[in-house]
């Protein structure tokens, strides 16, 4: 089997005997329902407290045959209100870019933690679409509106 | 531009001796271990003294004298509890200046050690690399029952192949490299990198003799991302030359402003193999031309224009299936051979609806010879094109040709005498008989590269009587190149006794080998000088 696949089978094993409260992360099915492993969907809850909180916001995790030494492609759905996610939906995070800080030995957890941690402390310098990035350092009403706004679009049920 | 205030240009013209001052220049620059005995005759061909002065270099050179030479100063000047190893990884991450590794140590060792990811406090150099039973390992998550594995002082362990595969992704960056393990900053040891790559890439657990530091993997990637970076550093762009030169001045070298007529001031460069080249546009050394034809004719010969302005005005595209058809003969009523479509030459309509209305198209009777005037005026350019296109790949595929029959030579005069060498009784032959031959060499495919570049040259001169007298010089060249071609591939194909026939023969030619050789570069010299006087004059012009 690929240093992939065995890797990618450890982490759904790690995942499913322990992952952080609020979260979930599975493999999609391919067509003929079999597991795909190289493609997983996932939910970031938001952090009790912040403007994310009472949501879950779904991303989706796209491995290469290369992983664990190239990093996985995570995206929002297109359009999502973030400073640092592009128009696109992907993530723009330094442990997720391959060319900055990521590591092999990152794992499932500490990416679903390191977007989790984004959500409500973005980084300013690293703009990745207009709109949020805008209203975040020159309209903060506005900003937590449509934050808010979101979180709504994404609540949990019930 | 800037040649005619500094020295005599009639003497100039007149005298084609070889600029022996501009050479002594030029090995002044030069460093110890290029012998010089190989350079004496390598002369520089350029049309006048030029201020282009350069220094070749190859990666373990660079490497060497650019970040070893530092590398021994500091260990020269002996910073506490700093293992070689260390001192490595602080000039690696100060890029390599000695002086702030110096003053930030002085200054506050610990916060220099951290920033650069080596342990607080140092460590004695370890051995990383253990042998180990029974061990997972988180990145690939196999479970080994025994297995090389690596740790820095941190601890944090991950099998070999991990680590091989994880530093073989980073060393394109050539930046340091740190421990796998998310959040840890301690930094791989230089040398350590080498052994797991020995280790993992031999498949065997004994550590082979390393590399040289200067051939270290991770020294040899950060020199190539500074010389890339670097707009004063050019690689060679020879076929599989690992050269590159570095440019120390040349003249005022402004491609924008560029006087078209001064060809003495392209700055062309050698590299370390003794690859002539254009450090302007990168190409092979193209004197006579100047550069902004060399990249017309590129881009001329890449996207075949003649051709296509030859079919659009010969040929005609099937209304039905597209194909392009060429009309020789016969009436306008064209059935297309493909797809049987049939229709009126002259005005491409169907000809089922035309049958009746034929002589209509006659209308377009005083347009034919018009066309026919167009037709035949592209057909002479693409004719002349061709002329000088075809001349252009001869003397670059007889290049390839020639280099082949003269390694070979100088392969078996080289073995040769290495056999007599052994034989200390003989000593009928010494090495310096046969220094003329990579001389020759050189003299030759300096000549043919030369030669190549006059037909691009050529083809874009207007007509004039300074154009004949160039392609008079063109040919004196052309007739030299191909006496010593010729001598060489006699000697390789009349030889039937094996090696010793084949130094005879060299032996016998060998008055006639250097003759000729120095022949080709007093022509090539002459061509290229009158080539760039008249430019200069302004007695040739460009058809631009």
């Amino acid at each position: 089997m690929s240093l992939c696949k065995t890797r990618l089978q450890e982490e759904r094993k790690q995942w499913r005997k322990d992952h952080p409260f609020g979260f979930y992360a599975k493999p999609t099915k391919a067509t003929d329902g079999s597991l795909d492993l190289t493609q997983w969907t996932a939910g970031i809850p938001g952090k009790q407290g912040t403007l994310w909180q009472e949501a879950v916001y779904p991303i989706t995790i796209i491995f290469p045959e290369d992983y664990p030494s190239k990093p996985p492609k995570v995206r929002f759905p297109a359009g999502f209100y973030h400073p640092n996610v592009y128009p696109s939906g992907t993530i723009c995070l330094s442990i997720l870019n391959e060319e900055q800080d990521w590591r092999p030995a990152i794992t499932l957890k500490q990416i679903v933690l390191g977007i989790q941690e984004l959500l409500d402390t973005p980084n300013p310098d690293s703009p990745a679409q207009e709109p949020a990035w805008k209203a975040f350092s020159k309209d903060k009403q506005m900003y937590e509106k449509k934050v808010k706004e979101q979180a709504k679009k994404y609540a949990i049920a019930g | 531009m800037s040649d005619s205030d500094d020295h005599d240009e009639d003497h100039e013209y007149q005298s084609f001796e070889f600029e022996s001052d501009y050479e002594d220049e030029y090995f002044d620059n030069q460093s110890e271990n290029s012998s010089s005995s190989t350079r004496s005759h390598n002369e520089r061909v350029s049309p006048s003294k030029t201020s282009t002065s350069f220094n070749e270099w190859t990666l373990p050179k660079f490497i060497l004298t650019v970040f070893l030479d530092k590398y021994q100063k500091l260990k020269d000047s002996k910073l506490g509890g700093c293992t070689d190893d260390d001192l490595l990884i602080l000039l690696h991450y100060k890029r390599w200046q000695a002086d702030e590794v110096i003053n930030d140590f002085f200054d506050n060792p610990k916060k220099l050690f951290e920033q650069a990811g080596l342990p607080v406090p140092p460590q004695k150099s370890a051995n990383h690399l253990k042998s180990t039973t029974s061990f997972d390992c988180s990145v690939c998550c196999e479970s080994y029952k025994q297995v090389m594995v690596y740790e820095l002082s941190c601890s944090h362990r991950y099998c070999l192949f991990c680590y091989h595969h994880y530093i073989y992704n980073e060393l394109s960056t050539g930046k340091l490299i740190h421990c796998i393990q998310p959040d840890c900053a301690l930094t791989i040891p230089h040398g350590d990198i080498d052994k797991i790559f020995d280790i993992v890439e031999h498949d065997s657990s004994i550590i082979k003799i390393t590399k040289p530091l200067n051939e270290n993997r991770l020294l040899v990637a950060s020199a190539k991302i500074f010389v890339d970076s670097q707009s004063t550093y050019k690689w060679c762009p020879a076929p599989d030359c690992k050269g590159f030169t570095e440019l120390v001045s040349s003249a005022t070298f402004d491609e924008a402003t560029l006087d078209y007529k001064d060809i003495s001031i392209i700055p062309i460069v050698r590299c370390a193999e003794s690859h002539e080249f254009c450090f302007s546009c990168n190409y092979e050394n193209h004197l006579p031309c100047p550069c902004w034809v060399v990249k017309k004719w590129i881009k001329k010969c890449q996207d075949d224009s003649e051709t296509i302005n030859w079919i659009d005005a010969n040929t005609s595209a099937c209304p039905n299936c597209l194909s392009s058809i060429e009309k020789n003969g016969g009436c306008n009523h064209m059935t297309c051979k493909k797809c049987h479509h049939e229709f009126c030459w002259v005005c491409l309509g169907n000809w089922s609806e035309h049958n009746n209305s034929y002589y209509k198209c006659n209308k377009f009777e005083q347009d034919m010879s018009e066309i026919e005037m167009k037709k035949s005026k592209s057909r002479l350019t693409l004719q002349r094109y061709l002329h000088f296109y075809k001349r252009f790949t001869i003397h670059e595929s007889s290049m390839q040709g020639d280099l082949k029959v003269l390694k070979q030579i100088n392969n078996v005069a080289v073995m040769y005498l290495e056999s007599r060498r052994k034989d200390s009784s003989v000593t009928s032959l010494a090495w310096s008989d046969i220094q003329f031959l990579p001389d020759a060499i050189r003299a030759l495919s300096n000549g043919r590269k030369t030669l190549k570049w006059t037909y691009c040259f050529a083809y874009y001169l207007m007509d004039s009587n300074f154009q004949e007298i160039f392609e008079s010089n063109q040919d004196y060249l052309n007739r030299t190149v191909e006496d010593l071609s010729e001598i060489f591939e006699k000697i390789t194909t009349t030889s039937t006794k094996g090696d010793s026939d084949i130094v005879k023969l060299i032996m016998k030619n060998k008055t006639k080998i250097i003759n000729l050789s120095n022949t080709i570069s007093l022509r090539q010299k002459t061509l290229i000088d009158g080539a760039y006087h008249n430019l200069k004059e302004g007695l040739m012009k460009f058809d631009a």
